[in-house]
């Protein structure tokens, strides 16, 4: 089973539900807002928010959405899907100990060496290179940083707006995405 | 569980595993049908990309109606729960394309109304949208093509399909979740209304998901199934390009098409008409006929796979973009069931050969041909030596071969089975040959054969096995002479039975039918003789060694004969397989051996025949238990025999059987009759017993009974069609006209025509038909039979019994 973290629209979300079917078995997004939410809930994803405005701080804030977690039943991967917000060491170090067994990858739309943070794909429009990269990494308490479990590169041309650079990253977000889910869950297929 | 315990069925383009009551291994292959063929060439990635098609749409409707599908066991296979497969195809369109359109250009929205049951307006051009979605169904045929029925036609089939469920398994009150169709009167009505209801749905669905990556879903096939719990589920595939269309978005509404679907290669096909030669198998080169007898051209062939397989992956690309077929299934992966190795080693076992030889070349053999011709996995069917008149579909006859020539070419051309019709190739020992040269032979051995070539060997088996038959006594061809050569003082010295009126003598040996006459009194004595001794020379083949079988005529070097005693009653026959001591009966047959209605005139080879025909319970025990015995003293006796056996029997007003004669083979014509109600579960058997393997215990197979083969329940009629000569005196060379389209359910078998529809024997051919009932099936066939007729003005008449199936014996002679 698989519990996704995202923030935001969730195209890529929909795209992975779609295959992986009931083998993603949880949102959690951070927005109420968020447009994922509906979507999950049209996939029939079991969708809950937790409201990073209604925390003090980002201690409370994971410390809850660790909470959640346990009520995700027996996750063996967490992916994050454009999740906006940088995961502490100590929810890392929580993780890891209630879950021994589980991993937790994030997707970036950039190659690690060359770009970390948000808003990727708008870094490679700004910079104009010709070639531009996506990862997805296990997740370190560094952030944008830990080993890379799958790869793609696209190109970016000299007249891309973020609109059609966005729809060529789509596919090889998701292709990497799957590439990802599908080299961790080798050796323990999915539930 | 081993391999034989797996239930195979082959269909056109995947193979079907039943692994459990409960589940199945579906696994798609790169082959690919279309107008009724699997097509000659394999189209690369077809399997992977069908299966992760259907994978994902079945995972994105479950929120609409659940599925068969379990989940992946590789790129090909997937593992799915088992149920009744609805006998309806459930079709959605959202556009006036395909058979709709075909009907609605050729013959107005008033057909579509009486075919479809679908109102539509005038003066719609082809792929015009409708504003929303319509349903249409058609039946699954058990034989034939499918048939298109209105809702109305699809509740009846519905119903009775409900019905026959019920009574094989009625449904448990107690299941609580029960669907709730089966407590409503109107079942059928409901079910209907379900299925057109999920249609919809899935169909808006599948729309959805394709216009968003630029397709447009035009059309497409449903089929469901009741699961164990007898709730409805969506079966077999789902939003495929085999069966469904898609045409890109964006041309489609600039009123363009382009298929990205099996849509593609049917347009093409139908183009080059030339080059898809379904009935003229061209010559090729080093051999008489091409390996896929309906295809011309090689690169042609290429060129459709190359187009359709890049069709296919453009589809999957426009679906998911970036993603092989292997990315979508991955995560649905589970670990298999069962061994892997050993589904497929029972696939291998219960694979046909791809070439299969028949030998014969009448009625019977073309029935045989064209039974073997339906196993999706036989590419080619040789007949020897068939007659150039079948050429066609699969067949392809060798009758320019010597049967020298004929081991030669099998071994050449890699024949993986031969399957016999006739006795006389068997007992020459033509079946010897082959399996010398390692062809497996479904034929008796040249010990089995005897059971037909030598009357008197039949007789001492069925004395020894204790079975029921008449009292016999054998004479010597010169003791038969001296009753009518006068000698000195008029002694007898012939045994006295020949005295004892009235008796059946019969020539020990193969005879071509002819070799039985009755004979009630000294004058009939006389001329049977008589006829023995004017056909004699021709019949004495075992004398002059042309028949490898052992015969008493072969062993005392003098023709003999068996004297047995006239047994009153009606003739009854049953033909079984027979494997060592198993064996399983064909559905009963009746032929109808006298030339003229009314069971009147002379005896013929049979002017038709009717199946299935019921028999009491206890004259069917008493059947069984003749095979039984018999098979088992064979068996004993250190000569098991294998092969198809013909058991002539007699039975008396006590309704008291035994047996008259044996033979080793397949009637004629009750083979045409009783093979096509028959399916692969006979073929199974009939090969393994060639390869003188087991017969498998297909556990999971519906309403199979030991010793029993499934039948399709339809009533079979066949009407022969012979020269007015017939059987006395030969009859010249006509020319046979037969009526192009035929009544659905009819077909003409072809027994005595060669090239050119040129008549070659007394028997000419028959009509079969098939329906639900026997007056049906005989009405039908009678509405084609007088249509066939001799060419030319002033030309004879072809003769036909009329009253096959229900004989009028009224002021008509008994039959002795």
């Amino acid at each position: 089973m698989i519990v996704a973290l995202c923030s935001g629209q969730g195209r890529t979300f929909e795209a992975v539900v779609r295959i992986l079917g009931q083998h993603v078995s949880d949102l959690i997004c951070d927005m109420p807002d968020a447009p994922v939410i509906q979507r999950a809930q049209r996939l029939l994803v079991r969708a809950r928010c937790v409201d990073r405005n209604s925390f003090p701080d980002r201690l409370s804030h994971e410390k809850q959405i660790l909470k959640e977690l346990e009520s995700c039943g027996n996750f063996q991967l967490i992916v994050l899907l454009g999740y906006m917000r940088i995961l502490s060491s100590e929810f890392l170090k929580q993780l890891r100990t209630k879950w021994p067994e589980s991993e937790i990858i994030n997707l970036h739309p950039a190659p690690l060496s060359l770009y970390k943070g948000a808003h990727g794909l708008n870094y490679a429009l700004d910079t104009k290179v010709p070639r531009w990269g996506i990862t997805v990494h296990r997740v370190t308490p560094e952030l944008d940083s830990g080993p890379v479990v799958s790869y793609r590169t696209l190109d970016v041309y000299p007249d891309d707006t973020f609109e059609t650079l966005r729809e060529r990253a789509h596919p090889q977000e998701v292709s990497a995405v799957l590439e990802a889910i599908d080299t961790l869950t080798r050796r323990r297929p999915l539930q | 569980m081993t391999s034989s315990q797996l239930e195979v069925q082959f269909g056109k383009v995947r193979i079907n595993t039943a692994i459990s009551k409960r589940e199945r291994i579906l696994t798609s292959t790169p082959r690919i049908s279309a107008f009724d063929c699997v097509l000659p060439f394999d189209v690369e990635s077809k399997g992977q990309i069908l299966q992760a098609i259907s994978v994902f749409f079945f995972i994105n409707t479950r929120d609409i109606i659940p599925n068969h599908f379990i989940g992946c066991l590789d790129a090909q296979s997937m593992l799915v729960r088992s149920g009744k497969v609805l006998p309806l195809e459930v079709i959605v369109r959202c556009t006036l394309s395909g058979s709709l359109w075909k009907t609605y250009s050729a013959s107005g929205p008033a057909e579509v109304r009486q075919v479809f049951g679908v109102e539509l307006p005038d003066g719609l051009a082809q792929h015009a949208r409708f504003s929303k979605p319509i349903v249409t169904f058609t039946t699954k045929a058990a034989f034939g093509h499918d048939e298109t029925v209105t809702p109305a036609q699809a509740t009846l089939h519905l119903e009775q399909w409900l019905n026959a469920l019920n009574t094989d398994e009625p449904a448990t009150a107690t299941a609580e979740d029960a669907s709730s169709i089966f407590k409503s009167p109107d079942q059928a009505q409901n079910l209907l209304s379900q299925v057109t209801d999920a249609a919809l749905k899935l169909f808006d669905r599948g729309q959805e998901i394709s216009e968003k990556s630029g397709l447009l879903l035009l059309d497409t096939k449903y089929e469901f199934a009741l699961d164990e719990k007898r709730q409805l589920m969506l079966a077999d595939e789902i939003h495929t390009p085999d069966a469904s269309r898609y045409v890109d978005l964006e041309l489609f509404r600039s009123g363009k098409i382009e298929h990205l679907s099996k849509e593609w290669l049917r347009e093409i096909v139908q183009r080059e008409e030339s080059a898809f030669l379904k009935n003229a198998p061209e010559p090729e080169k080093n051999s008489p006929f091409v390996l896929r007898p309906f295809w011309q051209s090689d690169s042609f062939s290429e060129s459709l796979a190359a187009g359709l397989s890049g069709q296919y992956k453009k589809l999957f690309a426009r679906l998911f973009p970036e993603l092989t077929p292997w990315d979508v299934v991955s995560a649905h992966l589970q670990p298999w069931p069962v061994d892997p190795n050993s589904v497929r080693s029972a696939e291998a076992r219960q694979r046909l050969p791809s070439k299969v030889l028949v030998i014969g070349n009448g009625g019977r053999d073309y029935t045989l041909a064209s039974f073997i011709e339906k196993a999706a996995e036989v590419d080619v069917v040789y007949c020897f030596p068939g007659r150039e008149s079948w050429n066609g579909g699969k067949k392809a006859s060798l009758n320019k071969l010597s049967s020298d020539q004929l081991v030669e070419f099998c071994k050449t051309h890699k024949i993986g089975w031969a399957v016999f019709g006739p006795e006389i190739p068997i007992a020459q020992g033509l079946a010897e040959k082959l399996r010398t040269a390692g062809i497996p032979c479904l034929a008796p051995d040249l010990a089995g054969a005897m059971l037909e070539s030598s009357k008197i060997y039949t007789k001492e088996i069925l004395q020894r096995a204790a079975c029921p038959t008449a009292e016999a006594w054998t004479a010597g061809w010169a003791e038969l002479k001296s009753l009518v050569e006068k000698t000195d003082g008029g002694k007898p010295p012939a045994h006295a039975v020949l005295d004892q009126y009235p008796y059946v003598l019969k020539y020990e040996s193969l005879a071509a039918g002819k070799g039985v006459c009755l004979v009630f009194n000294e004058n009939e004595r006389k001329q049977a003789i008589e006829h023995f001794s004017e056909n004699l020379a021709a019949w004495s083949a075992d004398l002059a060694g042309r028949l490898a079988v052992d015969t008493y005529t072969r062993r005392i070097g003098e023709p003999q004969f068996l004297v047995e005693k006239l047994l009153p009653g009606r003739e009854i026959s049953a033909i079984a397989l027979c494997h060592g001591e198993e064996f399983c009966l064909l559905p009963y047959a009746q032929d109808f051996k006298r030339r003229n209605d009314g069971q009147s005139g002379p005896n013929t080879g049979g002017m038709g025949s009717v199946c299935p025909v019921p028999l009491s319970p206890e004259l069917d025990e008493q059947v069984r238990d003749i095979f039984r015995k018999t098979l088992k003293t064979l068996a004993s006796e250190g000569k098991p025999y294998s092969g198809f056996l013909f058991a002539g029997l007699m039975v008396d007003d006590n309704n008291f059987a035994q047996v008259l004669e044996f033979n080793c083979r397949l009637g004629d014509p009750e083979t045409q009759v009783i093979l096509p109600g028959l399916g692969r579960d006979l073929l199974l058997n009939m090969w393994l017993t060639s390869l003188n393997l087991p017969w498998s215990g297909n556990p999971w197979a519906q309403n199979l009974q030991p010793n029993v083969v499934r039948h399709d329940g339809l009533q079979r009629c066949f009407v022969v069609v012979a020269s007015p000569e017939y059987p006395n005196g030969s009859a010249p060379r006509r020319t046979l006209q037969i009526p192009e389209n035929m009544k659905a359910g009819c077909n003409w078998i072809p027994s005595g025509v060669d090239a050119g529809n040129s008549t070659s024997a007394g028997r000419i051919g028959g009509v079969l038909s098939a329906a639900a009932h026997k007056e049906q099936a005989v009405r039908s066939c009678y509405n084609v039979v007088p249509q066939i007729r001799f060419a030319g003005e002033n030309s004879a008449i072809p003769h036909f019994r009329r009253d096959i199936c229900f004989p009028n014996l009224n002021g008509a002679p008994a039959a002795k």
